[in-house]
């Protein structure tokens, strides 16, 4: 079984048909960090303080912005509970820059994923990066920047609408080699609708790590 | 339109089949580094030495070895010809270590993709590398270590299948983290057959590459 974790809550059949197209065959469990917690409980992970928020969705709809640093030990306690339940491989679905999970099993971070995967692609290092708050904007232009990028960043929430297209307007203008959605809940239709927006080349967070998925599943078989 | 630049010669319903499948109604152009050249001609460049050979496969079935300095540049006319011809984004079908190719739209090199891929998957960074020729695994060895990994090599080339099995028993090691078909002659079937016969997971440049040019061509 392949574990996936959402930093949120689920359900998420955003995820479930991604991992259902690109993982076809293989038995897969979603479960969100956040699952079970109240309201109340998750107001007061947000007030936490700290430098790197990350952005999630809840059962409700409604979204939280909740500390990197706040949401390791929970997300890495969601991981083991998967292994307990025989997960064989874990998938982390937020690109978030967590520290290297020790579970016991592989873990596919997008958050690795992704620079990598970039890197082969723009050699000239010009990205352009959509993070989803505009509260992670100054901190993932850091951590693109350390990874030897020159980044241009955009803001624009998969989960409020009418942010895309002053997203795409930037990237239109700063014309970068390739655009990297870097946010979990960008999905397909973000993607097709940002490409048409912007003409720029893209790289999704979502499908990339399914397909990835399903890449190293395949050679399992 | 995707563009695709073959090694040796077209056709290539391999590589057609594998890009199609991630790619279903985008329009798929594969052009081949040595289309239009006689045996002969294919022949003269085999002759050139060096020291980084590609195993390559021409329209009639044979194959033949060129060093990656001969054909880099014949990949790279091929490369612009496909982008002056409308393409979005190019991918390169062969797993070499090509230089940058630097046209205006994604150049998709597994060369590159592989490593990146694999560093991100694998945390002992312990990996075996398939090569598919014998003379092609020193400078596949040495292309890895730059990269950072410690690195078991073999060879079975995807044009001859008595090879699979003598290379997945040198790969039969569980201190491997992973397998790289370093080749993208090697298809899905070949993988998973190596994988059984190994029993040590493969990443493919072939299923690899189809599915990140589907992702920056919108599929």
């Amino acid at each position: 079984m392949l574990g996936l974790v959402t930093i949120g809550q689920t359900p998420r059949p955003d995820f479930e048909a991604a991992f259902k197209e690109y993982v076809p065959g293989v038995e897969f469990r979603i479960v969100g960090a956040l699952d079970g917690l109240e309201p109340g409980e998750i107001d007061d992970l947000s007030a936490q303080p700290g430098d790197y928020p990350l952005h999630m969705l809840l059962a409700d709809g409604s979204t939280a912005d909740i500390q990197l640093e706040t949401l390791q030990p929970i997300v890495k306690q969601t991981m083991l509970n998967l292994v307990s339940d025989g997960a064989s491989a874990i998938g982390l679905l937020c690109t978030g820059r967590f520290p290297e999970f020790e579970v016991g099993v592989p873990v596919l971070e997008p958050g690795k994923l992704l620079p990598a995967v970039a890197g082969a692609i723009a050699t000239s290092g010009r990205v352009g990066v959509v993070t989803p708050i505009e509260s992670q904007r100054e901190i993932v232009r850091e951590i693109w920047e350390s990874d030897g990028f020159s980044p241009t960043v955009a803001v624009s929430s998969p989960y409020h609408e009418g942010q895309i297209e002053a997203a795409a307007k930037v990237m239109a203008e700063a014309k970068p080699e390739l655009v990297v959605l870097d946010c979990m809940g960008l999905g397909p239709d973000h993607r097709d609708e940002f490409t048409r927006l912007s003409g720029c080349p893209t790289l999704t967070a979502q499908t990339l790590l399914a397909k990835v998925a399903g890449e190293v599943a395949g050679g399992l078989s | 339109m995707l563009g695709l630049v073959t090694i040796g010669q077209a056709p290539r319903p391999d590589f057609d089949a594998a890009f199609r499948e991630h790619l279903p109604s985008t329009e798929i152009k594969l052009l081949g580094a040595l289309d239009g050249m006689s045996v002969h001609q294919v022949d003269d460049l085999a002759g050139i030495p060096g020291t980084y050979p590609l195993h390559t496969l021409l329209s009639d079935g044979s194959t033949r070895d060129i060093d990656i300095s001969v054909l880099a540049p014949l990949v790279e006319k091929k490369a612009r010809a496909l982008v002056d011809d409308g393409a979005r984004a190019v991918a390169i079908c062969c797993a070499g270590g090509f230089p940058d190719i630097s046209c205006g739209v994604p150049v998709l090199r597994p060369g590159r993709l592989l490593p990146a891929l694999a560093g991100a998957v694998c945390r002992t960074r312990r990996i075996g590398v398939v090569s598919p020729i014998a003379s092609q695994m020193a400078p596949a060895q040495e292309k890895w270590e730059k990269d950072g990994f410690s690195v078991k090599t073999a060879f079975a080339s995807p044009y001859r299948h008595d090879e699979i099995t003598a290379a997945a028993e040198e790969m039969a090691d569980p201190e491997l983290e992973v397998v790289i078909l370093d080749c993208m002659g090697h298809g899905a079937e070949y993988r998973d057959q190596f994988s059984q016969l190994s029993g040590r997971p493969a990443l493919l440049a072939q299923t690899l590459l189809a599915k990140v040019a589907a992702e920056i061509v919108g599929g």
